[in-house]
């Protein structure tokens, strides 16, 4: 791809960050609201509340503007936030680049929907998310921003073994497989034309990669032995998913996306 | 039926082959995008035979090439025959007077004689023997291909001149030889024509069945009867119309061409036209003027030996009235009763109550003369000129010095003026007019020693004249002289208004077309009434009125055309009656076209390329919206709801449709035709202003018709309820016009959900959207009208109602004939204005709302700005 076309590509995509960053924060206020922080004081980043200093705290988080008020040293207490490092992964493959009807989105839009969205409450709730390999662990306001970023744009980071995993993609390979780390969850995203097979008469097929097409005389014979193809896909990727110790999960694009997001969030509460 | 092209039928060889192409060739494949190919791998095995093309399809593609082919043959219906000779076709038309009576069949020829050309592939040109409008030379039609001389004839009309037959023969002779078809008018019309035939040698000539009739002018008989002459008169009944298109009498010509039609003269004098039955032709047209109208004189006197011979008067003044005068006698209230156009009293007292009449009539346009005599001398009455004086002046008699006394010339304000006296004429005795109040002006004609003879003077339309001296030889040899019978023949003209001036052009004012029309004339010509008997009918002199009212001429064809006589054409043919030939090729193609379209439709669907929405929403868009929608939103018009009375309906549309108008012609709003409406079945949205005529014993309207109207009132609709009347204790001049309308209203509007009323005052934008008016009349007022407050008007500050009882429609509405249907009451025409301009004001208001609210602070500013 020449640097031009990537460039024109990058600002296409720098266009739809906000409207992706609204679209995901909505849809996260939507699947999971009230996600606050845990009401402990600890180790975090928002204020919590102030307590006497007492011997062996650290000296730098006494108040000293507070103090000098009066005869205590007030100490400023966190509010303890448990963080655990999440990894997201998009499994980006060109088969992700469709939708079936102009009015649906396509498979790429709606994980990238899902995934920032519970990158959101995620980072909400005080985690540090990653994408896998493109960015390191990371918390904080501006977190949702990079992430965002980081997915339209790509980047190289190392992967932590010890993080949960949530995988997005239509997993569409032969033979699925997912890492092994446990609690993750499988995000399996299909088109509603690929489940059902609504074609009739006379079609050619294309795949998405340069492969040769194919051509069904009477594409309507051909729908329940897909059915049946794409049925024991779907099986193969919810057992590979549980033989990597992740909760199998499934979407299609025509449903809405909120009960999927809450879906994930079910499956990473549970573990 | 014939074919254009035959050739072409052999593509329907192709017929079969296609039918077998078409239906091995599957359906075009549709192409779509599928990730998950992998998996539909090794399925092809499953189903192996392919997909046909539907049979339907097949048919309707195998019909459309049919069709095409069949187009492409050019099959024409009702072949016309075919040409003789080669080459390019000369069409000579005659196109003048004669040939309007069978105009339709001689186009009609000329066509289907242009579509054998077409046929043929031979070009056409046209020469039209009878100049244009504008008098341009005669000219050959470039050479042009059929469908272009088919427009041209399409276009062609008939002038009512004759056919300039020696310039056409000049063009001709210059023309090379061709294949000329000749369409004649039937006849020779003078001496060029043997010329034209020569020059012409047609190949083949068209002729009507029926040659074209020429109505002569009117002569007047002694009788009082009108006779009239037609040659050819195919249609034997002739009609005598007024200007207003009435016929007053029709009556059947003889076998020698004659008609005579007698009437009345005071309607006789009514005719306008003269035409015959049948096709209107400028032939079968003659218009009358005051030459043809008969006038008619009464005469009258006291004296015992009216009609004695050389010594009574009426014998006199019988055989100096003008030719053609019809002349009555009898008492005097009969003549004036009878109206005619000349009155003459020869030393005839008038009664108090025949003066009283006399005058009358004299101010109706009549022209009463009153000659002097011994019993008026003694009994002089005040009906006269200037005062008159009692007794005579008696000249050149035994007892006087004095000799009589010739007539001195006539002064120039005279309508004597011209008319040549003669020294013979003597003048003996007279009566006088008194010289102290003489007014000057008022003597016509005098004696050579100055004393007035005539005095004349005009009352209303007409004129009153008293010759002084008697209408027999008994004071005077006037009544012996030439110029007696000038004079009699001035004064009936003073009624008629004929021009003394036989030199003075008059100006084309109505011209006649071919078909006996009048129309506005296009082009200026002008003739001298004295050019008028030797006048040709020409470009410069065409048929119709010169001059205007009573002082016009008709110039009529017959006799200022040649006479007709049929022409000798051998071998002619006469004209076909057969409709043109048909041609069905463009049908045919068109047809083909749409089934073309259809299977692209068809096909798109079956490729799934037009999905069914799209294909609904195409469809939707080819279905026109509901007729009625449309036109209301398209223009802006008024509404009013339908009673179950059919008079009050009426009275609204009336008034409305006059409001309409009214508005439209005194503001930039164009309205249309207001639309009756029923609450609840129309929709109401696309009117302004709605006006809801509520009678008292209506009926409270349908919860549908209430929510209707809500909405109406709701979303910017301007109603105004009008009872047409109030209760015997309501204010206003419409009390006690409509018992119970007080509870009607109440009944009516308990499910509107009306907005907080208040009165209606002057201070109101109403009272000054367009006109400033102090109150809102309608046929009745004084009565309370309600608005809604401030408070309950929309965001424009525009009430949604208006509650009265002045039943506006009433004092706008027009009958068909423009007179107001209903009297306002009780003031009357200026109610009236006032009333209409409310309507204007309202209908303002109801378009513009609140744009004139500044005005009611306009006092207060200029008060202001004053200080």
């Amino acid at each position: 791809m020449s640097s031009a076309a990537s460039l024109a590509q990058a600002n296409t995509l720098a266009a739809d960050l906000p409207r992706l960053i609204i679209a995901a924060e909505r849809l996260a206020f939507v699947a999971a609201p009230g996600l606050h922080g845990r009401r402990r004081g600890g180790h975090g980043d928002s204020f919590w509340q102030f307590r006497d200093w007492q011997s062996g705290d650290d000296l730098r988080k006494i108040d000293w503007r507070r103090s000098a008020q009066g005869d205590r040293l007030y100490f400023r207490e966190r509010e303890w936030q448990a963080q655990a490092s999440i990894t997201l992964a998009l499994d980006d493959t060109p088969t992700l680049q469709f939708s079936s009807e102009k009015s649906l989105p396509t498979k790429r839009d709606r994980a990238m929907l899902l995934l920032l969205a519970l990158a959101s409450i995620l980072l909400r709730a005080g985690e540090r998310v990653a994408l896998a390999g493109i960015t390191p662990p990371t918390a904080g306001p501006d977190a949702l921003q990079q992430i965002a970023v980081a997915l339209l744009v790509g980047g190289k980071a190392s992967l932590d073994p010890q993080a949960r995993r949530i995988s997005f993609g239509d997993f569409l390979g032969k033979n699925p497989q997912f890492p092994a780390p446990a609690g993750g969850a499988v995000m399996h995203i299909l088109d509603p034309a690929e489940c059902d097979f609504p074609y009739q008469g006379r079609i050619i097929f294309e795949g998405s990669t340069n492969g040769p097409p194919l051509e069904a005389s009477k594409a309507e014979t051909w729908a329940s032995a897909y059915r049946a193809r794409i049925a024991a896909q779907r099986d193969a990727v919810a057992k590979a998913a549980r033989d990597a110790g992740a909760t199998p999960l499934f979407h299609r694009t025509d449903h809405p996306p909120a009960p999927a997001l809450t879906a994930l969030y079910q499956a990473l509460l549970l573990r | 039926m014939i074919f254009a092209a035959p050739l072409a039928l052999l593509g329907l060889a192709i017929l079969p082959p296609l039918f077998l192409l078409l239906r091995l060739t599957p359906p075009s494949a549709r192409r779509v995008k599928f990730p998950p190919l992998a998996l539909l791998q090794n399925l092809a095995s499953v189903e192996q035979t392919p997909r046909h093309l539907p049979i339907f399809l097949l048919v309707l593609r195998l019909i459309a090439v049919t069709f095409l082919i069949l187009g492409f043959a050019g099959p024409t219906l009702r072949p016309p025959p075919s040409l003789p000779g080669s080459g390019t076709v000369l069409l000579v038309i005659d196109d003048g007077w004669a040939s309007t009576q069978a105009w339709p069949q001689l186009i009609n020829t000329a066509q289907s004689l242009t579509s054998a050309a077409g046929i043929e592939n031979r070009s056409i040109a046209i020469l039209t023997t009878t100049h244009d409008d504008s008098n341009a030379p005669l000219r050959i039609q470039r050479v042009m291909s059929a469908a272009a001389a088919a427009q041209f004839l399409a276009a062609m009309v008939p002038r009512p001149w004759p056919p300039d037959r020696d310039a056409a023969a000049k063009l001709l002779g210059a023309t090379p030889e061709s294949t000329r078809l000749y369409l004649a008018d039937g006849i020779t019309d003078g001496p060029g024509f043997t010329r034209f035939i020569n020059a012409l040698r047609p190949t083949r000539s068209f002729i009507p069945s029926a040659l074209a009739p020429l109505l002569g002018a009117p002569a007047l008989g002694t009788d009082g009867a009108l006779k009239l002459h037609a040659s050819f008169p195919s249609h034997a009944v002739l009609r005598a119309e007024s200007a207003d298109g009435d016929v007053l009498a029709t009556t059947k010509f003889d076998a020698s061409g004659d008609a005579a039609i007698t009437l009345p003269p005071m309607i006789a004098n009514k005719i306008a036209r003269f035409t015959l039955d049948g096709p209107a032709t400028a032939g079968g047209t003659v218009l009358a003027d005051s030459t043809t109208h008969e006038n008619l004189a009464g005469l009258a006197t006291a004296t015992g030996d009216a009609n004695t011979p050389f010594l009574g008067a009426l014998y006199y003044l019988g055989r100096a009235l003008p030719r053609g005068t019809r002349i009555m006698t009898g008492p005097v209230e009969k003549l004036l009763a009878s109206k005619p156009s000349l009155l003459l009293l020869a030393d005839t007292p008038l009664a108090p109550a025949e003066a009283t009449t006399a005058e009358s009539y004299i101010r109706d346009g009549g022209i009463l003369v009153r000659f002097a005599g011994p019993i008026t001398a003694a009994t002089p009455d005040p009906l006269s000129a200037d005062p008159l004086m009692p007794g005579d002046r008696r000249l050149g008699g035994a007892l006087t010095w004095a000799s009589p006394e010739v007539l001195a010339p006539f002064p120039e304000d005279s309508p004597f003026y011209g008319l040549q006296t003669d020294a013979k004429t003597t003048v003996s005795e007279q009566i006088l007019a008194d010289p102290l109040t003489l007014d000057t002006a008022t003597v016509w004609a005098t004696l050579h020693d100055g004393t007035p003879l005539i005095i004349g003077k005009a009352y209303g339309r007409g004129y009153l004249v008293n010759i002084l001296t008697t209408a027999n030889t008994d004071w005077s040899n006037f009544p012996l002289a030439g110029l007696f019978p000038a004079v009699l023949g001035r004064l009936a003209a003073l009624g008629q208004g004929v021009p003394s001036d036989l030199n003075t052009p008059l100006t084309l004012s109505s011209v006649e077309n071919a078909f006996g029309q009048l129309a506005p004339p296009a082009v200026h010509a002008s003739i001298m009434p004295s050019q008028r008997i030797a006048a040709v009918i020409s470009p410069e002199h065409p048929p119709g009125l010169y001059g205007n009212g009573a002082a016009g001429l008709a110039l009529n064809l017959a006799p200022h055309v040649a006479p007709p006589v049929a022409a000798y054409l051998p071998n002619a043919i006469k004209f076909g009656k057969d409709p043109p030939p048909q041609r069905l090729g463009p049908a045919l193609l068109a047809f083909a076209f749409l089934l073309l379209a259809a299977d692209l439709i068809v096909s798109l669907v079956l490729r799934g390329a037009l999905s069914r929405r799209r294909f609904a929403v195409l469809i939707l868009l080819w279905l026109p919206a509901t007729a009625h929608a449309q036109a209301a939103a398209l223009q802006t018009k008024l509404g009013y709801i339908l009673t179950q009375n059919a008079t009050v309906d009426q009275v609204s549309a009336g008034g409305l449709s006059y409001l309409s108008a009214d508005v439209s012609a005194h503001s930039s709003v164009q309205l249309g035709a207001p639309t009756g409406l029923t609450p609840g079945v129309d929709d109401l949205s696309f009117y302004p202003l709605l006006y809801w005529p509520l009678l008292a014993q209506a009926p409270p309207p349908s919860p549908a018709a209430c929510s209707a109207l809500a909405s109406y009132i709701s979303s910017g609709g301007l109603l105004v309820i009008d009872t047409q009347g109030g209760d015997a204790a309501d204010g206003g001049s419409g009390a006690g016009f409509a018992p119970g309308a007080t509870t009607a209203m109440t009944r009516a509007t308990a499910c509107l959900n009306l907005p907080p009323l208040e009165a209606l005052t002057s201070s109101s934008v109403l009272a000054h959207s367009f006109y400033i008016i102090p109150d809102f009349p309608g046929r009745f007022t004084g009565a309370r009208i309600l608005i809604a407050t401030p408070a309950g008007r929309d965001a424009d500050g525009v009430t949604p109602i208006i509650i009265g009882q002045n039943d506006w429609a009433g004092a706008w509405a027009h009958g068909a004939n423009g007179a107001p249907e209903e009297s306002p009451l009780p003031g009357g025409e200026s109610q009236r204005i006032i009333a209409d301009r409310f309507g204007i004001n309202l209908v303002i208001y109801a378009l513009t709302g609140s744009y004139k609210s500044d005005q009611n602070s306009a006092p207060a500013l200029l008060d202001r700005l004053g200080q």
